[in-house]
C-alpha cells in the first residue's frame, strides 16, 4: 500500500517536473527565437480607427516592431482590462475614454506612467492635454478629436414645416409640440442603453462650471452633491415632462443606439441628443447628406452653452509593460504631423483636431453650432469624480416608469457615489 | 492473494486536492472578502475588517440591491414550476411508443438546452421587439393586435419574458430526464391498473409520479439551482431594465464588481450561497422524506 502511495505521487511529481521543463523550454525558445517585439494594445471594439492599422504597419515596417490590436466588446472592455493589468498579463497600451473619472478606474497612480516629456506634448490643444491627465500627470496620447454632445436636428423637415431653431426649453417644447402635430415623432431616445438617456442632463452641466469655476472642485471635494444643484433638477424635472407628453415616442425603452442612424435617417424622428459627427455617419451607412443635420445647444435647465467630451479615446501605456520604450517610440511615430493629417483625413467622423496644425473638415453640424455659440466646456462625465452615467440612467429609466422622482434619483446618486468614494478610499468621504 | 472489492481511499487526493484549491478555498476566502473593504482602490494585502457594513448596504432598501433578491426568488419559483409541468408532458406524450415522430420530436424540444444561453437571450430581444418583433407580429397576424406591447420595456412583462424564455430553454432538458424516469417504470404495474380499470388520471397520479420521484427529485433541484443563478438570460435580454426592476442576484454581482466594489459583491455572492444552500437543502429533504414514505 505504502508503496503504491510513493508510487503515485513519484509519478505526478515526474509529470509536474516535466511539464514545468517544457513550459520553460517553450518560453526560451520564444525569447531567442527571434528579437521581434509584439506591442500588445487593447481596445474596445469601434475605438481603432481604420488609419491605425496602416499606421501600425508603417511602423513595423520601419522598426521591427508590430502592434497586435486586440479588441474586446464595449460592455465587457472595462472589466477585462482590469483584470488584465491586475494579473500583470501581457498589455502594453490599453484605451481608456479620456477624463478623470474614466481614468481612475484603471488606478492610474499604479498603471500608468507619466508622458509630460514627451516631443509631442507641446502640440496638444489645451483640452487634449486636461482630458488625458490625472493628479497633474499626461498620463495617456489623444488623437481623437473632441466631441460636442447637443441636440442634432433634420433640418429638412424643420424647413419643410417653417420651424426655427430653439433658444430655449419654450421654444423647444413649442417645436416639439409642432412636430408631434405633423406626425413626426419629436426625438429618437434609446433609454434602453443606460449610457445615453443621461446625455439631457449631463450636457447642461459646462453652464454650472461658468457660474462657479470651482463648482468642479466642490463636487469633487464633497462639498457638493448633486441634490443641492437646481439645475440638475429642473433639468431632470423637464426630461420626465418631456417623456410624459410623448415627445420620444411610444418606445423609448425599447429603443437602442444600433437602430439610431436608420431612425434619423428615415425622417420618422425630428431631433436626437448625439455628438455632432453623427450626421457623417449617417451619411456613410444610409446615404443621407450629412449637411442636412444641423445642431443646437441643449436648452434644458437654462443652459445656452455647449458641452465637450473631455476628448476621445486615449491610449494609454501601462506602467507594468516590458516594452515602454518602444511604447514611447511608436507614440512618436504615430504624432508626426503629416501621419496625424493623413489620421484625420481618413477618419471622416472625427472633427476638431487634438493637435495644434492639423486642418479638417467641420461637418454642418459643427458649423451650425459655431453659429449660434462658440462657448464650450468639458460637462460633469469628463471632471467629476465617481459619476456613474449607467446608474444615472437606471434612474432615469425608473423615473419613466414612475417609481423615481427627480429628486430621488440624485439623492440616489449622491449614495451612489458615497459608496463607491468610500470604496476607493477618498478622504472627503 | 487477497483483492480489495474497492479502490483505495487515497485516489480520491488528486481530485479533492483540486477540488479544494479551486472551490473551497476560493469560496471560503470570498466569505472573508464580504466582511472586508476590497475594492478597486484597496490591494487585497491592505484590506480591514469592516463588519456587516456590505450586508447592511446590501439590504437597505433606498440602494436597490435587496429587491434583486426578491425577483431572483420570484423567477426561480416561476421557472421551477414550469419547467418541471411542462418537461413532464412532454416527456409522457413523447414517450409513448405509438407515438412515430417522437425522436425527431424529443431532438427538437431538447435543442435549446445546447444553445448558448446569451445567444438564446440576443435572439430572443429582436423575438420581442415592439416594432416589426416576431412576437408581435404574430399577435397581430391572430387578429390580437390589442395584446401587442414593448415586451421588455414594462417591468410586469418583462418578468414574463424573462420566465418564458428560461423555461424555454431548459423544459427540453427536464423532458430528457423525466423520459429516462419514465422509461424504467415497469410495464406490469400500468397492466395490472388496467385490468383494474384505472384511467389515465389514476395511473400518471398513482403510478407514473410515485415512480418518477428520483427524476422528480433530480429536475426539482437542478430547476432550482438553475433559476436561482439566472444571469445570462436577464443580462441579454433585459439587462435588469426597465429601470433595473429585473435585476436579480448575480446581474447586482457583476453590476457590483464591474464598479470596483469587489467586497459589496462578494457579500452578495455570499447571501446568494446562502440562499442557494438552504433552499436546495430544504427541497431536497422534502423530495426525500416523501420517496421514503412512498417506499414504506
Amino acid at each position: 500500500m505504502k508503496r503504491s502511495v510513493f508510487s503515485i505521487i513519484g509519478i505526478c511529481l515526474a509529470l509536474l517536473v516535466c511539464s514545468a521543463a517544457v513550459f520553460a523550454a517553450g518560453s526560451q525558445e520564444s525569447a531567442s527565437a527571434g528579437k521581434e517585439v509584439v506591442l500588445t494594445y487593447l481596445a474596445a471594439s469601434n475605438w481603432i480607427k481604420d488609419y491605425e492599422y496602416i499606421m501600425a504597419e508603417e511602423f513595423s515596417a520601419e522598426t521591427g516592431i508590430r502592434i497586435d490590436f486586440q479588441e474586446l466588446p464595449p460592455d465587457q472592455y472595462e472589466n477585462v482590462v482590469k483584470l488584465k493589468l491586475s494579473a500583470r498579463e501581457g498589455v502594453d497600451i490599453f484605451g481608456s475614454i479620456s477624463g478623470v473619472p474614466a481614468l481612475q478606474k484603471f488606478q492610474p497612480e499604479k498603471n500608468m506612467i507619466d508622458l509630460s516629456g514627451e516631443p509631442w506634448v507641446e502640440k496638444l490643444k489645451g483640452w487634449a492635454t486636461v482630458g488625458a491627465s490625472y493628479d497633474g500627470r499626461l498620463v495617456g496620447l489623444n488623437l481623437w478629436s473632441v466631441s460636442n454632445n447637443a441636440i442634432m436636428y433634420n433640418s429638412s423637415i424643420f424647413s419643410d414645416l417653417g420651424l426655427q431653431v430653439p433658444k430655449d426649453y419654450d421654444s423647444f417644447t413649442a417645436v416639439c409640440d409642432a412636430l408631434l402635430a405633423a406626425g413626426i415623432t419629436p426625438i429618437y431616445e434609446f433609454a434602453k442603453d443606460l449610457w445615453h438617456t443621461q446625455y439631457w442632463m449631463e450636457t447642461m452641466t459646462y453652464q454650472e462650471t461658468l457660474r462657479d469655476p470651482d463648482f468642479i472642485e466642490k463636487l469633487n471635494t464633497n462639498k457638493l452633491k448633486y441634490a443641492d444643484v437646481g439645475s440638475f433638477l429642473t433639468a431632470l424635472t423637464q426630461l420626465r415632462d418631456m417623456e410624459k407628453k410623448g415627445y420620444f415616442g411610444e418606445y423609448i425603452l425599447s429603443n437602442t443606439f444600433d437602430e439610431s442612424w436608420e431612425a434619423m435617417a428615415s425622417g420618422k424622428y425630428g431631433m436626437i441628443m448625439i455628438w455632432d459627427s453623427f450626421g457623417t455617419e449617417i451619411e456613410s451607412k444610409f446615404g443621407v447628406p450629412q449637411d442636412v443635420f444641423k445642431m443646437f445647444p441643449n436648452p434644458m435647465a437654462g443652459n445656452t452653452v455647449r458641452s465637450t467630451t473631455a476628448g476621445g479615446i486615449l491610449k494609454v501605456p501601462y506602467a507594468g509593460s516590458d516594452h515602454l520604450d518602444e511604447v514611447l517610440q511608436y507614440f512618436r511615430f504615430i504624432t508626426s504631423p503629416e501621419r496625424v493629417q493623413a489620421y484625420y483625413d481618413n477618419s471622416s467622423d472625427l472633427n476638431v483636431p487634438s493637435m495644434a496644425g492639423i486642418t479638417y473638415s467641420p461637418t454642418a453640424a459643427v458649423e451650425s453650432l459655431n453659429e449660434i455659440t462658440r462657448e464650450e466646456g468639458i460637462g460633469i462625465e469628463g471632471l467629476c469624480l465617481y459619476y456613474d452615467p449607467m446608474s444615472l440612467g437606471k434612474y432615469i429609466q425608473s423615473m419613466f416608469l414612475g417609481a423615481m422622482t427627480p429628486e430621488q434619483i440624485l439623492a440616489a446618486m449622491d449614495a451612489d457615489r458615497a459608496i463607491t468614494a468610500r470604496a476607493a478610499g477618498d478622504p472627503n468621504w | 492473494m487477497k483483492l480489495s472489492r474497492y479502490y483505495p481511499y487515497w485516489f480520491v487526493v488528486p481530485a479533492l486536492l483540486i477540488y479544494v484549491l479551486f472551490f473551497i478555498f476560493p469560496s471560503v476566502n470570498g466569505f472573508y472578502l464580504a466582511f472586508t473593504d476590497w475594492s478597486m482602490a484597496r490591494d487585497i494585502g491592505s484590506l480591514k475588517f469592516v463588519g456587516l457594513e456590505n450586508f447592511r448596504i446590501i439590504l437597505d432598501a433606498s440602494m436597490g440591491i435587496r429587491s434583486s433578491i426578491t425577483n431572483t426568488l420570484y423567477i426561480a419559483a416561476w421557472t421551477t414550476v414550469l419547467k418541471n409541468v411542462i418537461g413532464l408532458a412532454l416527456a409522457v406524450g413523447l414517450v409513448r411508443k405509438s407515438f412515430r415522430s417522437k425522436n425527431m420530436l424529443r431532438g427538437v424540444f431538447f435543442l435549446p438546452a445546447i444553445l448558448p444561453p446569451l445567444i438564446i437571450g440576443i435572439i430572443f430581444t429582436s423575438v420581442f421587439k415592439p416594432n416589426n418583433g416576431l412576437f408581435n407580429n404574430i399577435l397581430v397576424w391572430f387578429g390580437m393586435g390589442a395584446f401587442t406591447k414593448a415586451w421588455l420595456a414594462e417591468t410586469a412583462a418583462a418578468f414574463g419574458a424573462i420566465i418564458a424564455v428560461e423555461t424555454w430553454r431548459q423544459a427540453g432538458f427536464h423532458m430528457a430526464i423525466y423520459i429516462a424516469g419514465l422509461q424504467v417504470i415497469p410495464e406490469e404495474l400500468y397492466e395490472s391498473a388496467d385490468i383494474d380499470g384505472a384511467g389515465s388520471w389514476q395511473k400518471l397520479v398513482f403510478i407514473t409520479i410515485p415512480q418518477l420521484l428520483p427524476s422528480l427529485t433530480v429536475n426539482l433541484i437542478l430547476s432550482l439551482i438553475s433559476g436561482l443563478k439566472i444571469f445570462e438570460i436577464v443580462y441579454s435580454l433585459t439587462n435588469s431594465g426597465p429601470g433595473g426592476t429585473t435585476a436579480v442576484m448575480l446581474t447586482e454581482v457583476f453590476d457590483q464588481f464591474s464598479k470596483g466594489r469587489y467586497a459589496l459583491s462578494s457579500a452578495l455572492g455570499v447571501i446568494m450561497f446562502m440562499i442557494v444552500a438552504v433552499i436546495v437543502m430544504v427541497v431536497y429533504g422534502f423530495v426525500q422524506k416523501k420517496a421514503g414514505a412512498h417506499n414504506e
